[in-house]
């Protein structure tokens, strides 16, 4: 039988797909141009609300007159600044140490365990590893509360955040049953795509009532719907390609059909920085893997005013940010451990929702708020974004960087107009 | 305390100037000294085990050769147009719901082949409460659960006494409570569950029991876990505990301790809401108590008839996977509407005993008619919501039975499809066959009729091929 590897396995969702199709749809209809107007929001540049002008030359997706990508190309990676770093291990050392003297307390009994620890079944090998719980219960405990918080609205531009309050230091949490109504920089709502009214939600409850939520089989199993053959060959269209093939988790996309086209005897020369989609999938492949480091490979993405408003911004603050100058993810280095929890903490008291990460995510010297810019921002709500990190920035110290302001901008697009 | 080693240990005796270093040596604790002679010899041990490690060197002459003779591999293979696999998909395009009838290329006919055993994927209340969430919450998530992608539902009635109806966390919770286990833990992709589940809990140096028949999804969380894998024979318990012993003989020579001493992690996709007498599963269909199971993952996009999928266990288990879980953190959250539809299909389910009464009766019906076909075989348990028919006398060439097996299929007037299998990569390649599905709305005269058909078919077919 022929090396056939569809994704036999892959259950697709019509409701859903229907959203992307309209996407899509919309795209192409507009020849290209890529202003999103979602529901009456405006994404930035195709619409003037924000005071601000297009960019004329970069309006049009085609980029015919642009030079070549080299010339504009720009990120950044600044070194952590020996000082800090020196800092983050010691906070980290303490950490450590003090987690020690409390799991010790514990197994003496005179600190009482609150967490859910494994209960000891005689000769069994313990079902996770002693220091990944280590973490779970001295580390990341501290700060728990900067993580799950659930919300009670759209993710969209700005969002309600349920309150939560823990009256034993972060092992359970209560509702308090406030709300808080926070910009959202947390989402990765690039487009306002996902917002509960407009086109694309009508779209799907249309298709709801046409399809039904789920389809109950894989694609070679008669779960083969006309809307997905159309958001198949929209996506081609769109990004101008032969052929497309669409499946029902972002995740699942990477790390499920890699394999599909490398194998044993392969090569993967691997981005160091690459998603765990991307990492899982190469291990799935059992091809062998070398990793590079980050970048030199990458082309430039559409230009985004809002990211280059908020990056040069941010430089001028004096943050360090990693990442490609036009990328709407805008990591800001926190480094030390006890930052984690005060950043998050300190903007979501003045009305700012973002996302903070730190060890085992990332490298951990390199703990960071992850910033997720969408086009449904204005620029009103960017500004107070940047005042609120500005002021939390001046209080936690984190103006680390010893970088001259990059001129990012000024050359590719005009800033704001007043 | 500073290392002296014996050698300058006489010089220094002889030298006034050194005396409290001697002094510190005589009085050092014996168990001090051991660990440093031990650290020393360590240390060059180290330094010439390195000079063992063997490289092959190869001459620039040779690397140029080697570079020359290389030929890439295409990067797909080429896949005609009219394979068979692609043939039968572009041929057979579904509008509209997957429910007791399905339309197929334009034509509708009774649906034996999608897995919706009980009706949830066109249930009109799954459909009005998701909608319900979709007016509210929008299209999707935009978030892993961890980064805002938890979704509360606030009702405005309940607002006053401060309680809240959870779309992700209801979900866990009713999936908890419906199972019988400690807690729940929801992932946004049926087919990513298990697969992410099992390298959380299982590494490099562990061993995992796996009838060999599984999934194909438990057989990718098996590679990602890179744990080593022994296959027992499908069902075969006898199997397994041979291989255990086996196992506790090699462990007593390494020294190990422990015996039989494994988990239990259970797959559930294809009985989670069809076995038992309220839905529960295998565990209850053997009256087993669900505490005894480490384990047990389910996709929720076949009885249930919505996306995503769901670990269930003790909460000290569970939790592990919300950090360690690669689907679960890494992706971004089930759309909250789809949480809402699977969350109003297990309530369903829950208050109506019946339809699952229904389903086996209806599964009992298909599966003895089906045994009494001429040339075929049914495999498996005649309550199975999930038939595999298959031919009674399998030939040497796969192909072959695969074409004889897709005239059946094309004969119909009700929708059939065959099993589908990744051929190259799965660990044990089934027989062909007919994967047939029950629905619990099939009425007496729907399940004649369409036995009455598949039989003809079979005649017809089979005849012409002896």
């Amino acid at each position: 039988m022929s090396d056939l590897r569809h994704d036999q396995q892959l259950y697709t969702v019509p409701c859903i797909y229907q959203s992307l199709v309209l996407v899509m749809a919309k795209e192409i209809e507009a020849n290209g141009v890529h202003h999103h107007l979602t529901n009456g929001k405006t994404n930035g540049f195709s619409k003037h609300l924000n005071g601000h002008k297009p960019n004329g030359k970069l309006t049009n997706g085609h980029h015919k007159d642009k030079k070549h990508w080299r010339d504009t190309f720009w990120e950044s990676f600044e070194q952590t600044p020996i000082i800090v770093a020196i800092w983050t291990y010691l906070g980290y050392g303490v950490l450590v140490v003090i987690g020690h003297i409390r799991d010790l307390l514990r197994t003496m009994g005179l600190e009482k365990i609150k967490s859910i620890t494994e209960p000891k079944l005689q000769g069994f090998v313990p079902l996770y590893q002693s220091w990944e719980s280590f973490y779970t219960r001295n580390l990341y405990r501290r700060i728990r509360d900067c993580w799950n918080r659930p919300i009670a609205s759209c993710a969209g531009a700005e969002m309600d955040v349920l309150e939560r309050k823990s009256s034993d230091h972060n092992w359970n949490f209560e509702l308090t049953g406030k709300k808080m109504h926070v910009l959202n920089f947390g989402s990765y709502n690039y487009l306002g795509f996902a917002d509960n009214k407009g086109p694309c939600a009508e779209a799907v409850e249309k298709a709801v009532h046409k399809y039904g939520n789920g389809i109950c089989a894989s694609r070679q199993e008669l779960g083969y719907t006309d809307l997905h053959k159309e958001l198949d060959t929209l996506v081609a269209q769109y990004l101008g390609v032969e052929a497309a093939i669409t499946v029902p988790m972002g995740f699942a996309t990477n790390s499920m059909n890699m394999p599909s086209l490398v194998g044993k005897g392969c090569l993967i020369l691997s981005d160091e920085l690459n998603h765990a989609s991307l990492i899982l999938g190469s291990r799935l492949s059992g091809a062998a893997i070398r990793t590079f480091k980050h970048n030199r490979k990458k082309k430039i993405q559409q230009l985004k005013w809002n990211v280059r408003y908020f990056r040069r911004r941010c430089h001028e603050m004096g943050f360090i940010i990693y990442g490609n100058q036009d990328s709407p993810v805008i990591p800001i280095l926190l480094f030390m451990p006890a930052k984690i929890g005060a950043f998050s903490r300190e903007c979501l008291k003045r009305g700012l929702g973002t996302v903070v990460v730190g060890f085992p995510a990332t490298p951990i010297i390199e703990s960071r708020a992850r910033f997720c810019l969408s086009a449904a921002h204005t620029k009103e709500m960017l500004d107070k974004a940047l005042d609120i990190l500005d002021e939390v920035g001046n209080k936690l110290r984190l103006k680390y960087s010893l970088m001259p302001i990059p001129n990012i901008s000024e050359k590719e697009i005009e800033l704001v107009e007043d | 305390m500073k290392m002296v080693t014996g050698s300058k240990m006489d010089k220094q005796i002889e030298d006034a100037d050194y005396l409290t270093v001697t002094l510190d040596f005589i009085t050092a604790p014996s168990y001090h000294l051991i660990i440093e002679a031990l650290l020393v010899i360590w240390i060059i041990k180290l330094l010439f085990s390195k000079a063992y490690v063997q490289e092959t060197v190869l001459t620039e002459k040779e690397k140029e050769e080697l570079i020359r003779d290389w030929q890439p591999e295409p990067l797909a293979p080429d896949i005609p147009d009219d394979h068979p696999f692609l043939k039968s998909m572009e041929n057979s395009i579904v509008t509209g719901k997957p429910d007791k009838y399905m339309v197929i290329n334009g034509k509708s006919c009774l649906n034996l082949a999608t897995l919706n055993f009980l009706g949830m994927a066109g249930h009109p209340d799954v459909e009005a409460e998701s909608i319900k969430t979709l007016k509210k919450y929008g299209v999707g998530s935009c978030g892993p659960r961890g980064f805002y992608g938890t979704m509360v539902l606030e009702d405005n009635e309940l607002m006053a006494f401060f309680i809240f109806e959870d779309v992700h966390l209801e979900l866990e919770d009713k999936l908890a409570k419906f199972m019988d286990c400690e807690e729940a833990i929801l992932y946004s992709y049926g087919f990513a569950t298990i697969a992410s589940a099992i390298p959380a809990y299982s590494k490099r140096t562990d061993i995992i029991f796996c009838d060999e028949c599984v999934a194909f999804s438990i057989q990718k969380g098996l590679v990602a876990s890179r744990s080593q894998i022994r296959w027992f024979k499908h069902n075969d318990m006898e199997d397994l505990e041979r291989l255990l012993k086996k196992q506790e003989e090699d462990d007593r020579k390494v020294e190990l301790k422990w015996k039989y001493k494994v988990r239990i992690f259970l797959e559930e996709s294809f009985s989670f809401g069809v076995l038992g007498a309220s839905g529960k599963g295998v565990t209850e269909h053997f009256n087993i108590p669900p505490g005894e199971i480490d384990l047990i993952a389910a996709s929720l996009e076949n009885a249930i008839g919505s996306t995503g999928g769901f670990c269930a266990g003790k909460k000290y288990v569970i939790d592990h996977q919300r950090l360690s879980g690669l689907g679960y953190c890494f992706s971004a959250s089930l759309p909250p509407m789809l949480a809402t539809a699977a969350e109003q299909a297990l309530s369903i389910i829950e208050n109506n005993h019946n339809i699952l009464e229904d389903l086996r009766e209806n599964c009992k019906k298909v599966h003895d008619k089906l045994s009494k076909i001429n040339g075929m075989m049914v495999l498996g348990e005649s309550i199975s919501p999930i038939k595999h028919f298959r031919l009674a006398d399998i030939g040497e060439d796969r192909d072959l039975d695969m074409k004889t097996l897709q005239k059946i299929v094309d004969e119909n007037g009700v929708a059939l499809t065959l099993a589908r299998y990744l051929e190259n990569e799965e660990h044990l390649l089934p027989v062909p066959s007919i994967r047939i599905s029950v629905n619990c709305q099939l009425t007496d005269k729907e399940i004649d009729d369409s036995m009455k058909t598949i039989s003809r078919a079979c005649d017809t077919v089979l005849h012409r091929r002896y």
